[in-house]
């Protein structure tokens, strides 16, 4: 099961990934995550939005948390805490939702990040920026675009595209062999 | 002459109006020079020679500002604009110094204008591109009028009217594809709109061979456009496709090998054989169309859905406060109705005629049967039926199989119909009706009906049938859908290779459809496809389960009931089953296999739905009943397209997402046995997700 994981994170769009990596500086969305700041390229961000009620779906991963309505288009909302196995916290008035684009295969595709906080616009130099070092196993770098070092702390930058990517991959590969498993 | 002389005329008016990024415009005037060019042909050569260089160039001119070639846009149109009153001088003085003699315009006609150059491998750079995208969808649009021109010429062999429509399909195609530098296509076009030329003129009558020829020049137009929208979605070279070479070789030998026929008095004539084209160049239906982007139109649906809910919310907000406000409630009623209006009207915007793909059958009908030999007559009723543009999109390719099959099984080769004492010509009727919300297509041909004795012996044979089973009639008409069987005696190019109707079946039910077949040996089959209206919208059943809303296809609900003790049973203590109207059928609990909290547990305290899909009967357990709406289904997003026993969602009158189940799915989920605890999907995610439950 594990074999699979490994060999989905290729077929992630390699090529959107190489484009970022020879311009990550720029500005980013950055947001929190219990003491955890992260940045989101500012591009790929199409709006934040409060908490609102979901719709569960079932038979998705953990971190689906289920769907909205958002201006009459359906979007899947992704809980950013249970993706990168953080343990869960009660939701707060900061709790909102940031709507992250990604372009595939030519169509725009919506997806909701749910959030501890969000921070502020920051402009990130690409000098600023580091590549994130190797973690032990149980830590997933290849979703860290870099490391971004601007004032008091580290941004840790996401490569969007790798963690929604990744999601789709879940859901349409896993289901059929959760079958078999079970 | 005075063409000549307008064409300048209408030059000058379009350079007037033209932007350097207006391309319509642009290639207007690059069509008016080519005329020009063209029409100065006719004139002494010390007055034409320098009206065609100058038209030349200056479309040379158009065509780069229109490729981006040149360093200064605007300067290079002041340069035509120049250029055009020149030539409108150039030509006024050629007109009142008299007209001269005209020279043959035949022969330069036929020649192509680059000839010998052979066909040119075609690049197309990134700024063409979305040129060359418009361009394949209204040269498809070309085409397809174009063979709907060329059947009704076969009925009536010398209506100029529909020849000069078809020249015309070829002569835009040609224009534009010059202008883009596809070399194939142009080619061909010129090649084809030659010939058609001819006809048009009266020295070639547009039949037998020549007709054919036209038709494969369609035929071959309709491969290059998909092959070059291919190699642009790909960003490649389009790549040359050898047989069109020949093609255009065929075009050009029949037109230079004696087939120009005079027709009698035809040849005194010509001059007013030109007349119509102008009478003519007036589109040829009135109503007035705009092309809109898809999902354009998608969002427009989506916000006039939202408005909609966005009005029901409001009204029961202000609810209370109607009461004594009767301009309150008349405002509101208002808007409700215009909101209304509204939705139904964009949802209207994706319907089209259905006639598009009839219009394809009647050409299939005419190849087939003259392949196979046989005489068939295609009636096509109700061909201005309108449905869902996506249905129209999907219904083609399994119509195409089934008209092959009544071609080629159902109707009998001439002799045979004789014998049978049936006309000589076969009749296979196609026709499209509204029947209660569904689309209904019915296929029916006069021919010799399906064999019930042979389909189940060969069932029978390939195990598809157990040897001793009894089968009722329809039921054995079912197996033709059976991947693997074919009744066709002999395999042809046509069919029988017992593919085919296996795919129609299937394509069929993707787009929540079904096929029902009657048939009477010696008297012919039918074939009736039921479809939705529009894949956008069901009628759904709103159920509540826990605190989760499902909504259930309305066609596949049979009834509802709460039960009693005694209609419950169960096996080994845990498969439920419900016995309705005396038959047993398996309980299967929604928030089990959906792992929703807070559900009733007790089936006396629920409600069964009873469901059905393709002959598969169970009961949903579900809380409650919420009612019936009319829901738009949308997709759950990229990701979520595929869970299993959804098909999507809705949004309800509150605004929130409800999602549409897939009755086969959960019943197949159910049967899997697979409950819907997350923790077994993210199996493969724990090295990520050590502590996902307790995330979860």
């Amino acid at each position: 099961m594990n074999r699979t994981e490994s060999s989905a994170a290729p077929l992630s769009s390699p090529s959107a990934s190489n484009a970022s990596s020879t311009s990550k500086g720029g500005k980013y969305l950055t947001f929190a995550l219990g003491a955890e700041e992260y940045g989101l390229q500012i591009l790929k961000v199409r709006e934040i939005i409060g908490w609102m009620e979901m719709t569960a779906v079932p038979r998705t991963p953990a971190f689906v948390n289920g769907v909205i309505n958002l201006r009459g288009q359906v979007i899947p909302v992704i809980d950013l805490r249970a993706k990168f196995a953080m343990p869960a916290i009660p939701r707060t008035e900061q709790t909102c939702i940031i709507v992250a684009e990604m372009e595939q295969a030519g169509r725009r595709i919506q997806t909701g990040l749910i959030v501890d906080r969000v921070s502020e616009v920051l402009n990130i130099p690409a000098e600023s920026i580091e590549e994130a070092p190797t973690f032990d196993p149980s830590v997933r770098s290849d979703f860290i675009l870099g490391l971004g070092k601007i004032g008091r702390g580290v941004k840790i930058l996401l490569d969007i595209d790798r963690v929604l990517s990744t999601a789709d991959v879940i859901v349409l590969d896993g289901l059929p062999k959760a079958k078999s498993a079970a | 002459m005075t063409s000549l002389f307008d064409l300048t005329e209408q030059l000058a008016i379009a350079v007037v109006g033209a932007d350097t990024a207006d391309l319509v415009t642009l290639a207007a005037i690059f069509d008016h020079l080519e005329s020009i060019g063209k029409a100065a042909q006719t004139l002494a050569d010390e007055q034409g020679r320098p009206i065609q260089s100058l038209a030349s160039g200056t479309a040379t001119l158009v065509q780069q500002i229109v490729m981006n070639e040149v360093p200064d846009a605007e300067e290079s149109l002041r340069r035509v604009s120049q250029s055009a009153m020149d030539l409108q001088r150039m030509v006024e003085s050629a007109m009142s110094s008299g007209p001269t003699p005209p020279r043959p315009a035949a022969a330069s006609e036929i020649a192509p204008a680059t000839d010998d150059g052979g066909i040119v491998e075609i690049g197309c750079n990134a700024e063409d591109r979305s040129l060359v995208v418009d361009f394949v969808e209204e040269a498809r649009a070309h085409v397809d009028a174009a063979e709907a021109e060329l059947l009704k010429l076969e009925e009536e062999p010398d209506n100029l009217e529909t020849v000069n429509a078809i020249f015309r399909s070829f002569h835009t195609i040609k224009g534009v594809a010059g202008f883009l530098n596809l070399a194939q296509i142009g080619k061909l076009a010129h090649a084809a709109e030659s010939l058609l030329d001819r006809a048009r003129e009266g020295k070639l009558q547009l039949a037998g061979r020549a007709l054919d020829l036209v038709l494969e020049s369609v035929d071959a137009m309709t491969r290059l456009l998909a092959l070059l929208e291919e190699s642009i979605k790909l960003g490649g070279v389009m790549p040359i496709w050898p047989p069109v070479i020949g093609l255009i070789e065929r075009l050009k030998d029949y037109l230079h090998g004696g087939a120009t026929r005079p027709v009698g008095a035809t040849t005194e004539t010509a001059a007013p054989a030109a007349a119509p084209v102008t009478e003519l160049a007036k589109p040829a239906s009135g109503e007035q169309t705009v092309k809109v982007a898809t999902d354009r139109l998608d969002s427009l649906i989506n916000h006039v859905g939202e408005l909609v809910i966005a009005h029901s919310m409001v009204a029961q907000d202000v609810a209370g406060l109607t009461r004594g406000n009767p301009r309150l409630a008349g405002n509101m009623s208002h808007l409700g109705k215009i909101a209304r209006e509204l939705q139904e009207l964009s949802m209207a915007m994706r319907m089209v005629p259905i006639a598009g793909v009839f219009q394809k059958m009647v050409r299939l009908v005419r190849d087939v049967s003259r392949k196979a030999g046989k005489e068939i007559e295609l009636v096509v009723v109700g061909k201005e039926t309108e449905l869902d543009r996506n249905v129209v999109e999907a219904i083609g390719d399994p119509l195409i199989h089934m008209i092959r099959n009544a071609c080629d099984h159902g109707i009998e080769p001439p002799d045979v119909r004789m014998k049978n004492g049936k006309p000589r010509q076969g009749r296979i009727e196609l026709k499209a009706s509204h029947q209660s919300g569904n689309i209904v297509i019915e296929i029916s041909d006069d021919g010799k009906g399906l064999d019930s004795a042979r389909i189940l012996k060969k069932a029978i044979d390939n195990g598809t049938v157990a040897a001793g089973q009894q089968l009722s009639e329809a039921e054995i008409f079912k197996l033709i859908f059976t991947a693997g069987l074919s009744t066709a005696e002999k395999v042809t190019d046509i069919s029988g290779r017992g593919v085919g109707m296996d795919v129609v079946k299937k394509n069929i039910e993707s787009l929540r459809g079904r096929v029902d077949i009657t048939s009477t040996p010696g008297k012919g089959s039918t074939f009736t496809i039921r479809l939705p209206l529009t894949l956008a919208v069901i009628d759904g059943l709103v159920v509540r389960v826990g605190r989760q809303r499902y909504i259930l296809p309305l066609l596949s609900v049979e009834q509802n009931i709460r039960p009693t003790v005694g209609q419950m049973s169960s096996v080994n203590g845990r498969a439920e089953m419900c016995t309705v109207r005396g038959t047993c059928l398996p309980v299967y609990r929604l928030h089990r296999l959906f792992n929703v909290a807070d559900a009733a547990t007790d089936p006396t305290n629920a409600i069964l739905v009873v469901v059905q899909e393709n002959d598969r009967r169970c009961c949903f357990m579900v809380d409650e009943l919420l009612g019936q709406e009319q829901v738009v289904i949308k997709s759950l997003g990229e990701g979520l397209s595929k869970v299993q026993g959804i098909n999507g969602g809705a949004i309800l009158g509150d605004g929130n997402v409800s999602l549409i189940l897939d009755i086969a799915g959960v019943m197949d989920l159910a049967l899997s046995g697979v409950s819907g605890e997350r923790s077994e999907i993210s199996g493969m995610f724990t090295s990520f997700t050590a502590d996902e439950k307790t995330a979860a």
